[in-house]
């Protein structure tokens, strides 16, 4: 046993001295870190070497690189010499495929609706000139959810594919058939600015870098102005989060982007002391219990018709017994007719009036809210 | 083998596990009302049962509003899918059968599958799919869906006399239905999904108090109607010849059994998903219990003994004490394969279904 332990040591020093060797290797390129680099997003960093850019995705605690891009003007002749270490990516871009309705929100912002060829789903609420282009054929339909009708993508050749990052999802089939595959993770960031702050990835990549940084210091600025309004509130009502569905109530973890958020609007959502950042699955009896006495209940909803009381009750008369119902402090967003999915990610900002606007009215008189309402 | 049907020799050591099945349910029935995530004094618990004002109201509603309803689906689903898996079994002569043979709960989970993937629109999520579908129209998809299998199989049932060839046609039935909803999957979002994967998991927790009732009714009048054709299922056991020189016409019979199983099995399926295992399970369990496969002793064995196993599956499932629960698939999945694995080996033999 010993001995076979003395034989496995050097072994697992010589891994070590390996894995410390290599965790710095990425910023021993002399790279210095960009203006642009992210405050807060926590997904993708930003690095400069005087003829290129370094664009690294980067996940978990461990901040691990999952991707890297070397960003070269498309002016400069590819003979720069770049690490072989991540794919390069001629900049600006000029044709995109969207295949998610956030992105198109980004691209939207920054005035890039003309370089996108291609989106996975032509229903998406965004914009009127979005509906137009479609209309146009300027932005051709690819098929939603991975299930990509690939050939077609293939033949619109984008420069780039931009993807929403997921667990356990590599793109394969896209990067097998030669495309320039960019995972986006803004979804994934926990603190609400740092969703609006991808924007400056799609600034890099696109070559609006001032506009970019611009929009999210103009986002920022009215975010923390607003966020200074509840500094003082003394009252902050406790707030319930989500509906119950099979027995299981699926909320927001405390460390989460609603979380924060709440609280940022003066008021405490009632799972805040829990240590998750994704979404918990709780027993409908824990919910209901700690969630019956919130002030105040704030769930999404997906309806055609105006969201009624009766509505609620039908797919549980239990909600009847929470005080919020009882007293209708209960705040919705109907993803049918608000384009909450598409475009809240970079407006932390109205989100966080609405917020503010239902639970402090007095801090924001005459305002009217965009995403959410109240169920009368 | 026929010597179980020779009159009762043990009927005393019978009436007794009967009495003790009993008075477990009852127990178990108990400690699913006391039990659950949130810890409630038993003396509340029972203040709130005889109707007296709760200590805090959030109690009462989820003594009377969550677990009463869930106790009481766990109690009528377990003793019907026992008794729909013991009518499978003996009809097609085959121990591996069960209430899913027929193909009546893929094609529930088809027509929920169209509901929750089809129906629901790009951009929702879980909250918002639960909500665009409702309880109701899943209920009503679920219906809708096992009754199309059902007059399927009621047709081939009447067009064939082989029971093999309906239990075939009904697995391939189900293998179609399935595929389908296979289909649905793949082009549907992750979101709507999630909602449609939580449904297959199954929960005694989807009948509201308000319809209780009529899940009840449904699931007694099954029962009822299968308590009616204790005598046929018996003769069955013979072997269809025999049955039929006995006098009994099998195709009535086979008729009366498919249909009492498939309400069954579309009333649970419809308002707790596809509950696995379970109807498989129990008859082996209770003819192992009670060493019979007589009808009339068997018949009110599995009825019991699964509603006891539904009531402790759902306590397990529930995790009292914890913020968090888990499916009930995969309780009755995990405590049931073992069960039913040592069962066997200590037997050593498939014993008397066949």
């Amino acid at each position: 046993m010993k001995i076979r332990l003395l034989k496995i040591f050097p072994l697992i020093l010589s891994c070590l001295w390996i894995s410390c060797n290599q965790a710095p290797q990425s910023e021993h390129t002399g790279n210095h870190v960009s203006s642009m680099n992210p405050k807060l997003a926590t997904g993708f960093r930003i690095t400069e070497n005087g003829s290129y850019r370094v664009l690294e995705m980067v996940s978990g605690d461990s901040m691990a690189v999952t991707e890297r891009f070397y960003l070269i003007n498309r002016d400069i002749n590819l003979e720069t010499s770049v690490p072989e270490n991540g794919k390069i990516i001629r900049v600006p871009i000029k044709s995109m495929v969207c295949l998610s309705a956030t992105q198109i929100a980004f691209a939207d912002a920054l005035g890039l609706m003309d370089r996108i060829v291609g989106v996975a789903s032509a229903d998406y609420v965004v914009s009127a000139q979005f509906s137009d282009l479609i209309k146009e054929g300027k932005i051709r339909e690819i098929g939603i959810s991975d299930r990509f009708k690939l050939e077609q993508l293939i033949q619109l050749s984008p420069e780039t594919v931009m993807v929403t990052m997921q667990q356990g999802q590599n793109y394969e089939t896209l990067r097998n058939a030669g495309l320039t595959v960019i995972p986006l993770a803004e979804h994934l960031e926990n603190e609400p600015l740092g969703r609006a702050e991808w924007i400056k990835c799609f600034g890099v990549l696109f070559g609006k870098e001032r506009e970019a940084a611009h929009i999210f210091d103009s986002i920022a600025t009215e975010y923390n102005r607003l966020k200074e309004l509840t500094k003082d509130v003394v009252y902050r009502p406790t707030v319930l989060s989500g509906k119950q569905y099979g027995g299981f109530w699926s909320l927001p973890g405390g460390k989460s982007y609603l979380s924060k958020m709440i609280a940022d609007a003066g008021a405490t959502y009632i799972w805040e002391y829990n240590e998750e950042s994704g979404s918990l699955m709780l027993d409908f009896e824990t919910v209901y219990d700690r969630g019956i006495d919130a002030d105040y209940w704030r769930f999404l909803v997906y309806s055609k018709e105006k969201f009624t009381t009766q509505n609620l009750l039908d797919e549980d008369a239990r909600y009847a017994g929470l005080k919020a119902f009882k007293e209708r402090k209960m705040l919705y967003c109907n993803t049918f007719s608000t384009p909450y999915f598409q475009k809240s990610p970079l407006e932390p900002q109205v989100l966080l009036a609405d917020y503010i606007s239902v639970f402090h009215p007095e801090l924001l008189p005459e305002y009217h809210r965009r995403y959410y309402s109240i169920l009368e | 083998m026929t010597s179980n049907l020779t009159y009762y020799p043990k009927s005393g050591r019978n009436s007794l596990i009967l009495i003790l099945l009993g008075l477990l349910t009852i127990i178990f029935f108990i400690i699913n009302l006391l039990l659950g995530s949130v810890s409630i004094p038993v003396v509340h618990v029972v203040r709130i049962l005889f109707g007296m004002e709760a200590e805090t109201q959030s109690w009462q509603a989820i003594v009377l509003q969550s677990r009463l309803p869930m106790a009481v689906t766990a109690l009528l689903a377990g003793a019907a899918l026992g008794i729909s898996g013991l009518m499978m079994q003996t009809l097609f002569r085959n121990p591996l059968a069960g209430p899913s043979v027929l193909g009546v709960s893929a094609g529930a989970s088809l027509g929920v599958a169209v509901v929750m993937l089809f129906i629901a629109v790009p951009g929702g999520s879980l909250v918002a799919v639960s909500q665009v579908t409702g309880r109701f129209s899943v209920v009503a998809a679920a219906f809708a869906g096992s009754l199309l299998v059902l007059v399927a199989i009621g047709f081939l049932a009447a067009r064939f006399r082989s029971n093999t060839i309906i239990l075939i046609m009904g697995i391939m039935i189900a293998y179609a239905t399935s595929s389908l909803v296979g289909i649905l999957q793949f082009y549907s979002m992750k979101e709507d999904l999630q909602a449609f994967v939580i449904w297959g998991l199954g929960s005694f927790g989807n009948v509201p108090l308000k319809q209780i009732n009529v899940f009840a009714l449904l699931i007694l009048s099954g029962l009822a109607l299968s308590a009616a054709l204790i005598k046929p299922l018996n003769l069955l056991l013979l072997g269809e010849n025999y049955a039929v020189n006995l006098g009994l016409n099998t195709r009535i019979s086979r008729f009366w059994i498919i249909g009492a199983t498939g309400l069954l099995t579309a009333t649970i399926t419809a308002y707790c998903g596809p509950i696995a295992f379970l109807g498989l399970a129990v008859p082996h369990l209770t003819r192992n219990l009670f060493r019979s496969s007589d009808h009339r002793v068997i018949f009110p064995g599995t009825l019991l003994s699964g509603a006891l196993l539904a009531l402790v599956c759902n306590i397990i499932a529930r995790l009292p004490g914890f913020d968090s629960a888990l499916p009930i698939n995969a309780i009755t999945s995990l405590i049931g394969a073992p069960v039913v694995i040592w069962l066997i080996m200590k037997r050593n033999e498939f014993k008397s279904i066949t």
